[in-house]
């Protein structure tokens, strides 16, 4: 459980960040991560996956359901890789809340949006998402992995 | 193209022996949300066995399927090596109560269960160590995406589906005393509709219903405490009930949609909630 105290939302939400963006560029199988805990009193369920919609084109969407009413829910990070063998990655673009505001909503009980990029057609892309629920400068972050349908 | 090259590659395991592939579905329940666990593989080596258990016309009701997995789990449990870590026991045992879980579910179901022509023998559960996701063994065809100009201002959860021409039971009639509805939101993505109700106490306490197209591949995953998990059948339909804390979830899977009622209530009213789908 990540503990925050909130004096502004970018302030609260670039201190996440700092808990979010630890990985190198270049991506390798099994990489190790922090182990989040197992039950959550924020987060209760999260679904994400990357929608290709032709000529190198695609949408990452996320969909995150709180417990209840929460401050802020939604993701803290998209970071994006792209890989043209589908066995060695890179990472080519990192999402945030303050670029892209689509990416948090809050005072709800849920977030269901997206972002595009736009990539090359014919190579392999996955994102590595961190899906979070706040209230009352608490809450929960979970990393997930977007794959593309 | 990148879909058609997986596909071959995952023809390897049509062919391997079936404890080979069963320990490869128990060393990934083992892995943690922070390592990389390809999920169109897990899920293609569920079908293979489905199809494999299938073919042997081997069936076992729900009941006798939990009674095989406690058993096991029994059996494993009192044989822990007393030279083990207790920590690192304890993650030994939890992964196999979670590996158990998800081959007798495997085996299990020969229930009737074609109340909305769902063949559980396709309907898989993995029960990871963190969170759990339900899905299709086999191949689910697309439904339509409908136009991004529905406007459901007003409209209940129930209308919201018939206007998307979705007839299927999957509404409760009852709810614990005091709850009304208060929000119904619809969104799309271009592969998913997305029918999400909220019902709120005077308290405050909330109940939501989400109802989502499924995606092959690509199941959504719940937070879960511990590794307590009732499976329900209404009208032959499993609904797998299990808890986040202080919410309880019940997610079940009909024809191509995955379904979700989740709050802070009993067991009891979530079955009662579950058995009030059926009678409308």
């Amino acid at each position: 459980m990540i503990l925050v105290r909130k004096s502004n939302a970018v302030k609260f939400i670039a201190l996440l960040l700092t808990l979010c963006l630890a990985s190198p560029l270049t991506v390798h199988a099994a990489e190790q991560e922090e182990i989040m805990p197992r039950e959550s009193l924020y987060l209760n369920m999260s679904s994400t996956y990357i929608a290709d919609m032709g000529n190198g084109e695609m949408q990452i969407w996320f969909e995150v359901i709180g417990t209840g009413y929460m401050d802020e829910i939604g993701v803290l990070s998209i970071q994006l890789y792209e890989s043209t063998d589908n066995a060695t990655w890179k990472r080519v673009k990192t999402f945030l809340p303050e670029d892209n505001p689509e990416m948090m909503a809050y005072n709800a009980y849920d977030h269901f949006a997206h972002v595009t990029y736009h990539g090359i057609a014919g190579r392999y892309y996955k994102a590595r998402v961190c899906v979070w629920a706040g209230k009352d400068g608490k809450g929960d972050s979970q990393y997930r992995w977007a794959y593309m349908l | 193209m990148p879909n058609q090259e997986k596909r071959t590659d995952l023809a390897r395991y049509d062919s391997m022996d079936t404890e080979a592939l069963q320990e490869i579905l128990r060393a990934d329940a083992s892995k943690t949300e922070a390592e990389v666990s390809d999920q169109e593989t897990i899920l293609y080596i569920m079908e293979v066995l489905a199809e494999r258990r299938k073919a042997q016309k081997q069936g076992k009701s729900l009941d006798e399927a939990w009674e095989i997995f406690r058993r096991s789990y029994e059996e494993r449990a009192n044989n822990v090596s007393e030279k083990e870590p207790v920590k690192t026991g304890g993650r030994w045992k939890k992964s196999l109560v979670a590996a158990a879980a998800v081959v007798v579910l495997l085996l299990g179901g020969v229930v009737t269960a074609k109340a909305f022509g769902v063949d559980l023998w396709q309907t898989i559960v993995v029960w990871g160590k963190e969170t759990m996701h339900i899905g299709y063994a086999g191949q689910v065809e697309e439904t339509g995406i409908l136009s991004p100009e529905y406007d459901n201002s007003g409209a209940s959860l129930q209308e919201a589906l018939e206007d998307f021409h979705l007839a299927l039971k999957l509404v409760p009639t009852w709810l614990p005393e005091g709850y009304t509805e208060t929000e119904v939101s619809v969104d799309q993505s271009p592969v998913r509709r997305r029918f999400l109700a909220i019902y709120t106490s005077p308290e405050g306490n909330m109940i939501s219903i989400r109802i989502a197209d499924y995606l092959s591949g690509h199941p959504s995953e719940f937070q879960k405490s511990g590794d307590w998990l009732e499976v329900y059948e209404s009208a032959g339909v499993p609904y797998y009930i299990f808890q986040n804390i202080d919410q309880l979830n019940a997610v079940w899977l009909v024809e191509n949609l995955e379904c979700c009622i989740s709050g802070p209530v009993s067991l009891s009213d979530m079955k009662k909630m579950i058995d009030s789908i059926e009678k409308g």
